[in-house]
């Protein structure tokens, strides 16, 4: 890619969730990387030291080279809300204050040198560039889209003043038209039920959906009628009453909360109720019924005669609201971000100063331009071996890549639980084959078995299918492909097993170990209480290791789907190094590991001896 | 408004409690209303890229009075400024370090997100 006529433009995010940077050149996605993979901190938010210095490395470049270097936020808007925030407080604002400004005034405000000082300059345009943090969104929803005209939709906590934006992309230009303002939220509010429910706020959000299924909506009036005023347009404002973070303190005024909800806040870990999963259900439908308004509205406004939607921002990633606005047939077709939150902010500054800032022309890739999310460091069978060779560690090397797939498949189909390292790591927070651990989803036991000795995670949370493209509409009824796993459907009715959730969790009296051990069809594993799956669809152009092994599975079992969830602990980054994946490996029951064309097992491996435990290292997320 | 010894952080917290205003409460922090039809708001599209750069107080000061224009900033700005660089010494201490290529994790990577607090 080097040349006199290449343009190289680094993205970064920071200082807020999910540290990433990403590096396009010519328009191009050529690498992104969240930070947290490095450092091995789940959501690092620093400064993303080690994805700088990677993407430079995977293009070949110095930061000399690069044409301009941009940062997805700008500090002084922020700064701005944070002033008038505490100046409608008055004397209320010493939290904000407090909570505010170390951060702000240390880090936030000086990142244009953190981050000339990380990578040894500024670029040939010599300042930083900042980008509107919407903006970012939008245009890493839009840019790497297959769609030449769509309208473009982000939800998102808050950046700057803005928590939802509606734009309109067209070719190389991108415009946001309308906007919500802070502090009223959509992100926010489920963040603030998140947190009342017991879980941690941005990395509990998914959990709390994940809870939804099982409870019942019984919250969702008293809601709508005390929390936050949705209009037909799709417009929300919030009760501030309720809320607290704009005063620098927790989410909620669990005073206020009480009153609605007869009952203190869960204490994190303690055991889930009834009243929890009643919560997540409510607060599920209502975000459902906004973001159903949002994209009405926005076909209605701006939508005439584009069939096309983009999406990003945090609430994008809410997976279960995606596969319902993609049933409703608001729009035609449906783009999400991978990496909706804050780290796809990194790829989308960088794309929108490649196209908007510098206007230079958008060649449409009809499949996407995202390369199936694949964009991280990869490691080759030199690099795996040296690694293993120096430590001693058995294995077992396979030339014949066919032949590899094929034992795959098998251990497999034998129930074996694999962890695989292949190729590229994923961008964005989801595994999509490349740093995964793999099993059979027939076992009626698997859920739970990966949950408790695999993940150490929450025994109710569901896993995700992938799925053979080609044979997705025999098993589940999403009317489109789901390459990043980011669209929900359910599993087809002639698959189910009739299941009486209410029964069972009254004769469990909540136990959610027997509840998810029930079988609700002939997929139980990723086939959630509701019928529900999170899908990932696998073809041969985004994903060929990955499409080979379902192939060879399919062709022994019959069965073209797989559980596939990300290659970690509770608490821990995905891996990234063979290291990390070694050490997983190790420290839990996963049967096999696959680095590439290297095969290690379990029983051959010798005792596993760390200095520290890793329960210590891993903070429960 | 009369500005003191105290910390640029305290300062700030007199001028929010010296300049605060019901309207601004309603302007900034505002609540349901029956009356409107709409929550929508126009988005201002200028300035959706810009450049960002200073390396000393008077330059910060002007790209502050470019941004924060009302009134209630105008004797702000100066003391946002010197908090700025008063906070300044901490990165200075992280290029040393950067130069010596020592890793950067303990020292210019140590922010943490709030377990239970959304990071703004």
């Amino acid at each position: 890619m080097k040349g006199s006529i290449s343009m190289y433009i680094l993205g970064i995010s920071d200082l807020y969730h999910d540290s990433a940077a990403a590096l396009v050149c010519n328009g191009e996605i050529i690498a992104a990387a969240q930070e947290e993979r490095f450092t091995r901190v789940k959501h690092d938010a620093n400064i993303p030291v080690n994805a700088m210095r990677y993407c430079l490395r995977q293009g070949g470049i110095k930061a000399s080279e690069l044409k301009a270097v941009v940062y997805y936020d700008q500090p002084l808007l922020t700064l701005d809300r944070f002033l008038k925030n505490s100046l409608a407080l008055g004397d209320d604002a010493g939290d904000l204050v407090d909570h505010v400004y170390n951060n702000l005034f240390s880090r936030k405000i000086w990142l244009h040198k953190q981050i000339e000082t990380a990578i040894g300059g500024l670029g040939e345009h010599g300042k930083l560039l900042v980008v509107k943090h919407h903006v970012s969104h939008a245009a890493s929803a839009f840019y790497p889209s297959p769609y030449e005209k769509s309208v473009v939709l982000t939800i998102d906590g808050v950046g700057e003043w803005t928590t939802t934006a509606i734009g309109v992309g067209d070719g190389n230009i991108l415009k946001l038209y309308e906007e919500i303002k802070y502090p009223h939220s959509i992100g926010l509010m489920y963040s603030a039920f998140t947190y009342f429910c017991g879980f941690k706020v941005n990395s509990g959000d998914y959990k709390f959906m994940g809870l939804a299924p099982y409870g019942k909506p019984i919250y969702y009036n008293i809601i709508k009628e005390k929390i936050i005023d949705i209009r037909d347009d799709g417009s929300y404002c919030l009760n501030l009453e309720y809320f607290e973070y704009h005063k620098g303190r927790t989410m909620i005024n669990e005073e206020k909360f009480y009153e609605l909800f007869h009952s203190r806040r869960r204490k994190p870990e303690s055991k889930i109720t009834q009243r929890e999963m009643d919560i997540a259900a409510s607060v599920q439908k209502i975000t459902e019924e906004i973001i159903i308004l949002l994209a009405h509205y926005a076909k209605k406004k701006y939508g005439e005669g584009i069939d096309n939607l983009c999406l990003a921002g945090g609430v994008a990633l809410n997976c279960v609201a995606n596969g319902k606005l993609q049933k409703s047939g608001i729009f035609k077709n449906i783009w999400i971000q991978p990496a909706a939150g804050d780290s796809g902010g990194a790829l989308g500054s960088a794309l929108y100063t490649y196209y908007n800032y510098y206007k230079m022309e958008r060649i449409v890739n009809k499949a996407d331009s995202q390369k199936g999310s694949l964009l991280g460091p990869e490691f080759s069978t030199e690099d795996i071996l040296n690694y293993l060779e120096e430590y001693g560690y058995p294995y077992h090397l396979y030339t014949d890549n066919k032949e590899k797939t094929k034992l795959v498949a098998k251990l497999l189909s034998q129930e074996k639980i694999i962890g695989i390292l292949q190729g590229r790591m994923e961008f964005g927070p989801r595994a999509l084959g490349n740093r995964s651990i793999l099993a059979d989803c027939r076992s009626p036991y698997m859920q739970s078995k990966i949950n408790l000795k695999i993940k150490y995670r929450e025994s109710f949370r569901p896993f995700a299918p992938v799925v053979l493209e080609e044979k997705q509409k025999e098993y589940f009824d999403l009317p489109c492909d789901s390459p990043y796993m980011l669209k929900v459907g359910n599993v087809q009715t002639s698959r189910r097993i009739p299941f009486e959730l209410e029964q069972l969790l009254y004769n469990t009296e909540g136990d959610m170990l027997k509840i998810v051990s029930e079988p609700r069809s002939d997929i139980p594993a990723v086939t959630h209480v509701d019928y529900s799956a999170r899908i990932q669809t696998v073809d041969s152009l985004r994903n060929k290791e990955l499409h080979d092994i379902l192939l060879e599975y399919e062709k022994l079992t019959g069965c073209a789907v797989l559980v596939n969830t990300s290659f970690n602990v509770r608490g821990e980054p995905i891996v990234c190094t063979p290291k990390d994946s070694y050490e997983c490996f190790m420290r839990t029951d996963i049967d096999v590991l696959i680095m590439e064309n290297i095969v290690l097992y379990k029983e051959e491996q010798p005792k596993f001896l760390e200095e520290q435990d890793w329960r210590e290292k891993y903070a429960l997320d | 408004m009369h500005w003191t010894n105290k910390s640029e952080k305290e300062n700030i917290k007199r001028w929010a409690g010296e300049y605060f205003t019901d309207k601004m409460k309603k302007q900034y922090l505002p609540m349901p209303d029956s009356v409107k039809e709409s929550y929508w708001c126009k988005y201002d599209g200028n300035r959706d890229i810009v450049d960002y750069n200073f390396e000393t107080i008077s330059e910060m000061e002007k790209i502050l009075q470019e941004e924060l224009k009302e009134d209630f900033y105008e004797d702000l700005i100066l003391h946002i400024a010197v908090a700025a660089f008063k906070e300044k010494e901490i990165i200075q201490i992280d290029e040393n370090i950067n130069k010596n290529n020592q890793t950067l994790d303990s020292d210019i990577n140590n922010f943490t997100i709030p377990e239970f607090i959304y990071t703004f």
